[in-house]
């Protein structure tokens, strides 16, 4: 119970960091205005598996409020964030092993990089996916709507996944 | 009933997904649909403390830029000063001449000034939208009002849409929303500026008869027609000029304004505005 709390805590001061370097600094990483990195969601995705959907729904949306109320874009985040975690609890019941759903684990030390990279991959595409449909709004631009998702969605994936190697992998 | 309960607890995860996605939906469409600048003043103002922040990291990266972008200005300035100053020498040269044009001097042709300007800083800007906008630390106690002109010491930035006490929301150039009336300062043919998404460096002009010879280097400017913009704002360079539509030129323009850099900015105040949009009113059709 500890260890979980523990973990708990550190996922949390995690989450922390990852929405300041959300709200003030990725500005600065922005390719072209076509890849945009999305990275604050890490801490909602690396949750695990017993923590109850409705808590994390609900710190989700927040979060998703909170992005959105710095720039702008009231709702668009916040619903992004709920699609994608509504896939990631679609997912894990079909997709993870039985020695994981013991510790509940979701993280490159509990899963092998394979399962671990589709997983992050499927959530990103899936918020990237939902977000610039919605900031678009329309389908008169679809062709650099979906280069935004593609582009967005495989530069996030590698800052994501750079992040979860340096400061998550033990 | 019992079932309903009975549905609800078993799939509350779910109902609750439901509701959450629903209420972001509710948000969007009641603060978002398309047009942003519907956001609530007190929304916001709240969105003004986050973005306050960030704007001060955000100017401490860009002073280099922003240093380069002043010299240039100043330097254009100095240049502006003696071109007035060579003028005025002219002039009073002339007058000197004949003093009796002195007497027949009309005050009232004198031209009258119809522009001021407000000095401002960017709070927050966006360039990666389809949609961008904005925001200044200027409002109405400035005396800023929606419909004023925004432009930065190398052209055309946007349009103030939306006036709260102390802050203001501008439509950027790079909105698709963003409509300017412009002309090819060599030809002096009239065109429309407008953004199409993507690359905030680029915009078109669009409207311009294929018999008008366009070069690409032709420097666009703002046409005067609107009395938002003075005449003779540089929106851009002419960087293509192949594409034609319908006997029309969508000529590519290089813009001047560096969006990514832009701190210090002027809102144009058009003194005769209201005199001039009045004339307009109740036209016979």
């Amino acid at each position: 119970m500890n260890l979980t709390i523990n973990r708990l805590a550190s996922l949390a001061a995690g989450g922390g960091l990852l929405m300041f370097f959300q709200l003030y600094l990725v500005n600065y990483l922005i390719i072209g205005n076509t890849a945009i990195p999305f990275i604050y969601f890490l801490f909602l995705f690396m949750l695990p598996i017993s923590v109850s959907p409705a808590i994390e729904f609900t710190v989700g949306f927040l979060m998703g409020l909170i992005i959105d109320i710095s720039g702008l874009t009231l709702g668009v985040h916040a619903s992004a964030i709920t699609c994608a975690l509504g896939v990631k609890r679609l997912i894990i019941p079909i997709t993870i092993s039985t020695g994981v759903r013991e510790t509940g684990d979701i993280s490159l030390n509990s899963q092998n990089f394979f399962w671990y990279s589709t997983y992050l991959l499927i959530l990103i595409l899936t918020y990237n996916t939902v977000y610039f449909l919605l900031e678009a709004f329309s389908f008169i631009n679809i062709g650099q709507t979906i280069l935004k998702i593609l582009f967005s969605t495989i530069y996030s994936f590698f800052i994501n996944y750079l992040i979860c190697v340096t400061f998550y992998k033990k | 009933m019992f079932r309903i309960v009975k549905f609800l607890t078993e799939y509350r995860n779910v109902v609750y997904w439901f509701i959450l996605q629903f209420l972001a939906i509710i948000i969007i469409v009641n603060y978002n649909d398309y047009q942003r600048h519907e956001v609530g003043d007190n929304i916001l103002q709240l969105s003004k403390a986050m973005q306050a922040r960030r704007a001060n990291v955000k100017n401490y990266f860009n002073l280099d830029k922003e240093n380069r972008i002043l010299t240039e200005e100043n330097l254009s300035l100095h240049r502006k000063v003696e071109h007035l100053k060579s003028r005025l020498n002219y002039t009073e040269g002339i007058l000197r001449l004949d003093s009796n044009r002195i007497t027949a001097f009309d005050t009232n042709k004198i031209k009258k000034q119809y522009y001021s300007y407000i000095p401002c800083r960017v709070i927050n800007n966006t360039t990666e939208r389809n949609y961008n906008y904005i925001t200044l630390d200027k409002g109405s106690v400035d005396g800023v009002k929606p419909g004023m002109g925004v432009i930065s010491p190398r052209g055309i930035a946007g349009k103030v849409i939306r006036v709260t006490k102390d802050y203001s929301l501008a439509l950027s150039m790079l909105n698709l929303n963003f409509k300017l009336s412009a002309k090819d300062s060599r030809t002096g043919n009239v065109g429309m500026y407008e953004w199409e998404g993507g690359n905030s460096r680029f915009g078109y002009i669009k409207y311009i008869p294929q018999e008008v010879e366009l070069r690409i280097g032709d420097t666009i400017v703002t046409s005067g027609y609107s009395s938002v913009f003075p005449e003779g704002i540089i929106i851009g360079i002419l960087s293509d000029n192949k594409v034609i539509k319908a006997g029309f030129y969508k000529a590519k323009i290089a813009l001047s304004t560096p969006f990514d850099a832009i701190n210090d900015l002027y809102i144009v105040e058009a003194k005769q505005r209201e005199a001039i949009d009045s004339l307009t009113i109740n036209l016979p059709e």
